[in-house]
């Protein structure tokens, strides 16, 4: 029996054309693909897709926790979510890299739309997990599908990232046949995978607007710190701490 | 392309269109339909009709995915955006309007201060030149009179003036109201909870029953006073 379609990129790191067309069919047609991330192995998938984020979800058993979404260029993402001063402030400071910023989705997202993708993502509210990655890959496919794409950290069950290729298309290809998930599955694979980090920092970031000032919450800590965040929030007048959550 | 090449790609389109979370139902029936008609279809042209209308919605669909339709503004943006141009020219036209009033409020004080040095006039002359006899009582009678009428006349316009300047304040209070109550913050929490005394505050105002003093109106009084 043959395995799944494994692209293996050359050293630019970028998916030839050759590769693409093939990629974009697979996930084109609801399917997922294991792609080199900023810190580790991720699955891709597009999320306005039915059935992409559950499937992604048990694969990679996350339960119910929040999936966040990659954009190519910061202007995609604009065209659905809104980013306010201290969004922009972060990204301006730390994208593209290790980061997801939650944003609230658009006024003009139709109701209906953003139910049914929050519902796929598993967003508690109207608005969903932002990354700009530093990975050539993931960022190529995104804006050549023009789709946000989810971009799920493949975890070891010890909780740690997956930075073997072998390993990581086995966990997707295992836990596809666990849960008897017939979806086209395929691999990118990086000659040389260098990860840098552990996992992304999720950060949602607010602006009160009658003082000016912000506010923030840290979801999840990773590469980049909370003081980091901190730091580049204390331009906007003054910040408060609300809370710590979960997000993936 | 064959006509089972048409029917695959007409499948293929249709799946992809009822796959997708941003398709409409009836988008997805719409695209069904139209496939089941492929089928029953006698020509060339109408197979190629009903694949075009599949083609068509599936390209709005995929549009919605890559959030290119949300590049049209909304109503409330351009409303928004609408009143954020009537504030700045409403704004400018009633400071304009403001500047000639308080100009008219300046001088109206002076015609008062006038007024007044005539009532003390005609109230001296009453007293201190009363063996004049009736001539002179009825000429301190005469100007006392019409100094206290001038008083009375110019107190009044200066108290419409000042109505007048409150109002050409509420006007620009009401329109950053409206453009703020457009503006999707306030419909938070905290947004809300400080909308609410403004909501107060705007609908409770009401007009007196007569029209305040215009700036034309209190401009004529002075020209015929020629104090301008």
């Amino acid at each position: 029996m043959s395995g799944p379609p494994v692209f293996n990129l050359t050293d630019n790191m970028l998916i030839p054309r050759s590769y693409l067309f093939e990629v974009r069919r697979i996930l084109n047609s609801g399917g997922l693909c294991v792609v080199p991330s900023d810190t580790c192995y991720a699955l891709v998938g597009i999320p306005m897709l039915k059935g992409v984020g559950d499937a992604i979800r048990a694969i990679l058993d996350k339960g119910s926790t929040p999936i966040s979404v990659t954009f190519g260029t910061q202007k995609l993402a604009e065209r659905f979510v809104e980013f306010n001063r201290a969004n922009l402030k972060i990204i301006d400071d730390y994208s593209p890299g290790p980061l997801t910023i939650v944003a609230a989705l658009r006024a003009d997202v139709s109701d209906q739309h953003a139910k049914l993708l929050n519902e796929a993502l598993m967003n508690p509210k109207r608005e969903i997990g932002v990354r700009f990655p530093d990975s050539p890959a993931e960022l190529q496919l995104s804006s050549e599908l023009e789709r946000p794409l989810t971009t799920t950290a493949i975890m070891y069950r010890n909780g740690l990232p997956v930075r073997s290729f072998d390993d990581a298309l086995d966990i997707v290809l295992e836990g596809a046949a666990r849960h008897g998930l017939d979806r086209g599955i395929c691999a990118i694979r990086r000659k040389e995978a260098k990860f840098v980090g552990e996992l992304s920092t999720v950060v949602e970031a607010e602006v009160n607007s009658f003082d000016g000032g912000s506010k923030y919450i840290i979801h999840r800590e990773g590469d980049v710190s909370e003081r980091r965040i901190r730091r580049s929030l204390a331009g906007l007048d003054r910040y408060i701490i609300r809370g710590i959550d979960e997000w993936e | 392309m064959s006509d089972l090449a048409f029917r695959e790609h007409a499948e293929g389109s249709v799946q992809r269109i009822a796959q997708s979370l941003f398709a409409f139902d009836h988008e997805t029936s719409a695209a069904q339909a139209a496939l089941a008609d492929i089928s029953k279809a006698q020509s060339a042209t109408a197979v190629q009709e009903q694949i075009e209308a599949i083609d068509e919605i599936l390209s709005l669909v995929m549009s919605r995915e890559s959030g290119r339709t949300q590049l049209k503004r909304d109503d409330r943006r351009n409303i928004e955006e609408g009143l954020a141009s009537l504030e700045d020219r409403l704004i400018m036209e009633i400071e304009q309007r403001k500047r000639g009033q308080r100009r008219d409020l300046l001088a109206l004080g002076g015609l008062l201060m006038f007024s007044v040095v005539a009532v003390l006039a005609g109230g001296v002359f009453l007293v201190v030149r009363p063996a004049e006899g009736p001539p002179g009582t009825v000429g301190g009678g005469l100007a006392l009179a019409a100094g206290l009428s001038c008083c009375l006349i110019v107190s009044r316009l200066i108290q419409n003036t000042r109505e007048s300047l409150e109002r050409l304040d509420e006007k620009i209070v009401a329109v950053r109201f409206l453009r703020m109550a457009l503006h999707p913050s306030w419909t938070t929490e905290v947004g809300g909870a400080l909308m609410a005394p403004a909501l107060v505050m705007f609908a409770q105002h009401f007009a007196p029953s007569s029209a305040p003093l215009g700036h034309e109106d209190t401009k004529a009084v002075l020209d015929a006073f020629k104090l301008r």
